[in-house]
């Protein structure tokens, strides 16, 4: 389905890829990343030209074989989820390239140039993302070919008793969404991401329930025979719940906090559930570089956690300034620590701490969905999967091979 | 003594709630500005070292806040004072507008085009769909669907 769509989409990536490239180094945004003085921005200009027109002329010449044959027997089935999902996904994608371009628009139409910074996504591209893990929570709930309401409704039951859950659990733990922006926003993908957690766990337990049964073998080397029976399926659970859990460390960054400080020694600063120390204040230098560092004793509820060392660098050959950050993480908190230098009227060390939450939990996430990749390129140990069943009946022990699996997987 | 101690308290929170308010609008109304020294961070978060221009416009603002001007007077005074570009998210007037509306007109649009184009899709399967013969072996295939349709 939809080949020539996805085709379109390659190429349009390819294009965004030396759009981006060409916005930030030609300095039409304002970018670090600009060239000073370059005679390649018509040379750029004409290689994606080219680069359009081939894609158009390869899309003329094989069309024929692109073309598909577009069944869908239900709107409530897999492959309608599939182009929903397209749109959301195409969306986000057209809300990040129209704030990037708008300043420049702006000043075609108005003369002026406006800034789209962080509130502009904030409010527009946080409500797309939560709807798009919405559909990565109803997505699997679907059957392939033709849904109706009736099943959704019987598979919607537990991944909304667990959202339901969660959404307690948070109000009761103190969480006020309806405070601000930010903490409704994190206490719907926090509830969001419980819907999808419970969705793609619930796929596995069924299907893993059902070789259980018939084999009496364990849940977990059920999961494992289930998962292998249909690795595409069950990876792509996997990187469903990979997906959630991103999302999750997300939206922790509604809490961020940050702080800055003269510190001298032994002051001391408050920050979340930590208390940091100035323990000395020192200078070195070697053939590369001048340094200046603090040394900072991190303290969570008066139990020692750690020393932190940020560090500001003064490099001798390019005569440039470099912060060298101390961090320490850890599930809950990611606390980030810059020596900012010194005060130019007091002469005392700044310190600055950066607070952020749940940011290890997208590196978690990174990893499920990597794993869950490889999962789904791993080949499924069954082949025949559209074999027919055999009319005898089968054994209560029958090895798990002769079970098929029907409705489901790709 | 009681009672004094008592009013004491409530007169203190009653004092304070005003300073936690124009600390928590001030913060708010940091972050929907630009530092004006050119380091493309919010006002709210510029962590540059003797930066020229975010102490004297937190000051500003604070002192904005606390004569209590509404939200939006403040935010057109520092436009008028270093330029349009200096919110962080254009205003909701004229061709600006245009920045909001466009983004979530075009997911409406895209996810009405996708239900009409799935209605057609699912029109022409049902038109062309020949009618199956009821073997024995369709006959299974369809119950055991009915029977596992949770997988």
């Amino acid at each position: 389905m939809m080949k020539q769509w996805n085709v379109w989409l390659i190429f349009s990536t390819f294009l965004l890829t030396m759009l981006g490239t060409d916005l930030t180094r030609s300095g039409l945004v304002s970018s670090v990343h600009a060239f000073a003085q370059s005679s390649i921005g018509d040379w750029f200009h004409s290689f994606m030209l080219v680069v359009f027109v081939v894609c158009a002329v390869t899309f003329w010449r094989q069309k024929d074989h692109l073309r598909s044959d577009h069944r869908i027997e239900s709107l409530l089935s897999r492959e309608s989820s599939f182009l929903f999902n397209n749109v959301v996904l195409l969306a986000a994608c057209f809300t990040i390239l129209f704030g990037t371009l708008f300043p420049i628009v702006s000043e075609y139409v108005q003369g002026n140039k406006v800034t789209v910074g962080a509130p502009f996504y904030n409010r527009i591209a946080i409500p797309i993302g939560a709807f798009l893990l919405l559909l990565t929570g109803i997505g699997p709930l679907l059957a392939w070919r033709s849904g109706s309401l009736t099943s959704l409704r019987r598979n919607i039951v537990m991944p909304l008793t667990g959202a339901g859950a969660v959404a307690v659990l948070l109000l009761a733990s103190g969480e006020r969404p309806w405070l601000d922006n930010g903490s409704f926003y994190a206490f719907t993908v926090w509830v969001l991401c419980a819907f999808v957690a419970t969705a793609v766990l619930c796929e596995f337990l069924r299907g893993a329930g059902v070789i259980h049964r018939q084999t009496g073998r364990g849940w977990l080397r059920s999961s494992v025979t289930l998962t292998h029976r249909n690795t595409r399926r069950y990876g792509g659970y996997v990187i469903h719940f990979g997906v959630a859990i991103i999302f999750l460390g997300f939206a922790g960054s509604a809490f961020n906090q940050s702080r800055e400080q003269e510190m001298r020694y032994h002051d001391r600063m408050h920050i979340g559930p930590y208390t940091l120390e100035a323990e000395s204040f020192s200078q070195d230098s070697n053939r590369n570089y001048d340094v200046e560092y603090a040394l900072l004793n991190v303290y969570d509820h008066g139990h020692f956690v750690t020393t932190l060392t940020p560090a500001k660098r003064f490099y001798l050959a390019s005569q440039q300034t470099e912060t060298i950050v101390a961090n320490h993480s850890t599930l809950a908190w990611d606390l980030y620590t810059v020596y900012a230098g010194k005060d130019p009227q007091s002469g005392e060390p700044v310190i600055k701490v950066f607070l952020n939450p749940l940011v290890a939990w997208i590196w978690i996430g990174v990893l499920m969905v990597v794993a869950g990749t490889g999962i789904a390129l791993v080949p499924s140990r069954l082949s025949a999967l559209a074999a027919p069943v055999r009319q005898e009946p089968k054994a209560v022990n029958a090895p798990e091979e002769n079970l098929v699996a029907v409705g489901g997987g790709d | 003594m009681r009672p004094l101690r008592l009013i004491l308290a409530v007169a203190l929170v009653l004092g304070t709630m005003g300073a936690s308010n124009v600390a928590a609008r001030s913060n708010a109304l940091s972050h929907q500005m630009m530092c004006a020294c050119g380091c493309n961070q919010l006002l709210g978060e510029c962590n540059h070292m003797g930066c020229p221009d975010s102490p004297s416009m937190l000051a500003m603002l604070h002192t904005d806040v606390a004569s209590g001007m509404s939200n939006r007077a403040i935010l057109l005074a520092f436009e008028q004072q270093y330029g349009p570009t200096v919110l962080a998210s254009p205003m909701f007037t004229r061709f600006n507008q245009a920045a909001w509306f466009v983004p979530p007109a075009m997911l409406l649009l895209g996810l009405l085009g996708a239900f009409l184009l799935l209605r057609r899709w699912r029109g022409r399967t049902r038109a062309t769909a020949a009618p199956r013969a009821a073997t024995p072996e369709s006959e299974t295939l369809a119950r055991v669907r009915r029977e596992t349709d949770f997988l």
